[in-house]
Parts: C-alpha cells; sequence; structure tokens
C-alpha cells in the first residue's frame, strides 16, 4: 500500500473503535429490544421467550399513560431544546463583550455542565423539597402561603424539572454560540483590515 | 469627552449587571454542593446555605 493510499484508508481504521462500541451498545440492543417485544419475555421468563406476535403493543396502546408519558417526553424534549438554546444565547450575548470578570462569569455558567446528573439530581432534590431552600426562602420573606412539595404535583414538576436540565445544559450551549461569535467576529474585522490595506 | 467615556462604561456596565443578576441561579447551588461536601452524612441531607458545624475534610 503506497503513502497516498495509506492517508485515504487511515481516518476509516481510526473509527473502526467507535464504530464497534456503537454496534455492540446502540445497534445490536436496539434489534434485540425490538425482537423482545414480541415476546412474553420478563425477569421470570429469561431463558424461555414465547412468541407473542403484537399483543404486547396492544396492551402498550390501550394504557392511558403511555400516551400521557409520549406528551410528557415531547413536551420536555421541545421546551429544553428551546430553553437551552436561547438562554445559551443570552449568555454568550451578555459575556462575548469585553468587561470586569467575563472569563469568571463564562467559567461559572459552564460549570453545571461538568456535574454529574446524580449529583444536580441531589442537589435539586434538596432545594426543591418541603422544607428546602426555596420553601425555606419563601417563608423568610412572608410568602408562606405559596410553599409546597415542588416536585409533588405534575405541574410544579415538569416546570422544575425543565429548569434543571436548562441549567445544566445552558452552559454548553453557550459556548458552542460563543465560540461561532468569537470566529465570526475574526473573520469579519480580519475582512474589514484587509479591504482597509487594500484601499491604502 | 466625558459624556463619550459615560455612555462607553454604561454600554460596558450592562452586560456585566446581566451577568451578575443571573449569576445566583448558577452560584447558590453550586455553593450548597461544595458546602454539602464538608457535611457529615446527617447535616447533608438538609441542602441548604448554612456552614457546616465541624468540616469533615476526610470526606
Amino acid at each position: 500500500m503506497n503513502k497516498k493510499q495509506l492517508s485515504k484508508t487511515y481516518p476509516v481504521w481510526m473509527s473502526i473503535p467507535a464504530v464497534i462500541i456503537y454496534t455492540i451498545f446502540f445497534i445490536v440492543t436496539i434489534i434485540t429490544a425490538f425482537f423482545y417485544s414480541f415476546t412474553d419475555w420478563n425477569l421470570d421468563r429469561l431463558d424461555s421467550p414465547k412468541f407473542v406476535g403484537l399483543r404486547n403493543f396492544f396492551n402498550l396502546f390501550q394504557d392511558g399513560v403511555f400516551g400521557q408519558s409520549i406528551m410528557n417526553t415531547f413536551l420536555f424534549a421541545f421546551s429544553t431544546t428551546f430553553l437551552k438554546t436561547a438562554v445559551g444565547l443570552l449568555l454568550a450575548l451578555v459575556v462575548v463583550k469585553k468587561f470586569w470578570g467575563n472569563s469568571i462569569f463564562r467559567t461559572l455558567f459552564y460549570l453545571p455542565c461538568v456535574l454529574s446528573c446524580m449529583i444536580v439530581s441531589l442537589l435539586f432534590t434538596g432545594i426543591l423539597k418541603q422544607d428546602g431552600l426555596i420553601n425555606n426562602f419563601l417563608g423568610a420573606v412572608g410568602l408562606n402561603s405559596f410553599a409546597r412539595d415542588w416536585l409533588g404535583s405534575y405541574s410544579t414538576a415538569m416546570f422544575w424539572i425543565i429548569f434543571i436540565e436548562v441549567w445544566m445544559w445552558a452552559g454548553f450551549s453557550m459556548f458552542l454560540i460563543l465560540s461561532v461569535m468569537i470566529v465570526v467576529i475574526t473573520f469579519i474585522l480580519n475582512t474589514f483590515l484587509k479591504s482597509k490595506e487594500m484601499e491604502a | 469627552m466625558m459624556k463619550k467615556l459615560l455612555v462607553r462604561n454604561k454600554k460596558k456596565m450592562v452586560p456585566f449587571i446581566i451577568a451578575v443578576v443571573i449569576t445566583p441561579v448558577f452560584l447558590i447551588p453550586l455553593i450548597m454542593m461544595i458546602l454539602a461536601s464538608f457535611k457529615n452524612q446527617g447535616e447533608a441531607l438538609y441542602m441548604n446555605l448554612r456552614l457546616p458545624n465541624r468540616f469533615e475534610f476526610e470526606n
């Protein structure tokens, strides 16, 4: 194999470990799950699954909770995607300007991204519980009547779960948008300077 | 000249003020997490902004 051919096939060889891992942990598991969805496989019948046709799917669509969970998933997915981008854009517009401590603010807004989901969930469970930070604050400012178990009812729980997701990942969107902004600004400045040079 | 400087400073202050307003939303949970890391198991259950009774550095 000559050098040219080697440089052409090099990226293919480099992608093989990722392809193997992706195949084992994603593609194979998806195909296996699809196969088992036509059987009565459960924890009691791990070794001897019996083919039941579309029965599992009929049961699924007759279950009222399934529709509700699909709706919740869509609500969560769309709202968090939109809000993460919007808040990220706002943060990027703020920290792209040069002012005292803007690198400190950049670090601070990005910090929640590096925390594990387990820590964030423990943290916000503590903040939102009956005797948590939010309710203590409401009590301190005389708004006791608004205090409640924030994760205990559907409407407030959904809002706070969306908030936590946005809190955690808005910094990541901020960095993506910020890097694009910096590249665009640099490009425009360079083009402007070049045109000025040409004019001169 | 003075007016120009004031306007320029005002322009620089706006993003700073917005950043300072947003900061508590990001900072308070992080402070709580850091404080909880120095508390014993019983104290850490009450996620709050109180300092630990004794700093458990062995955590």
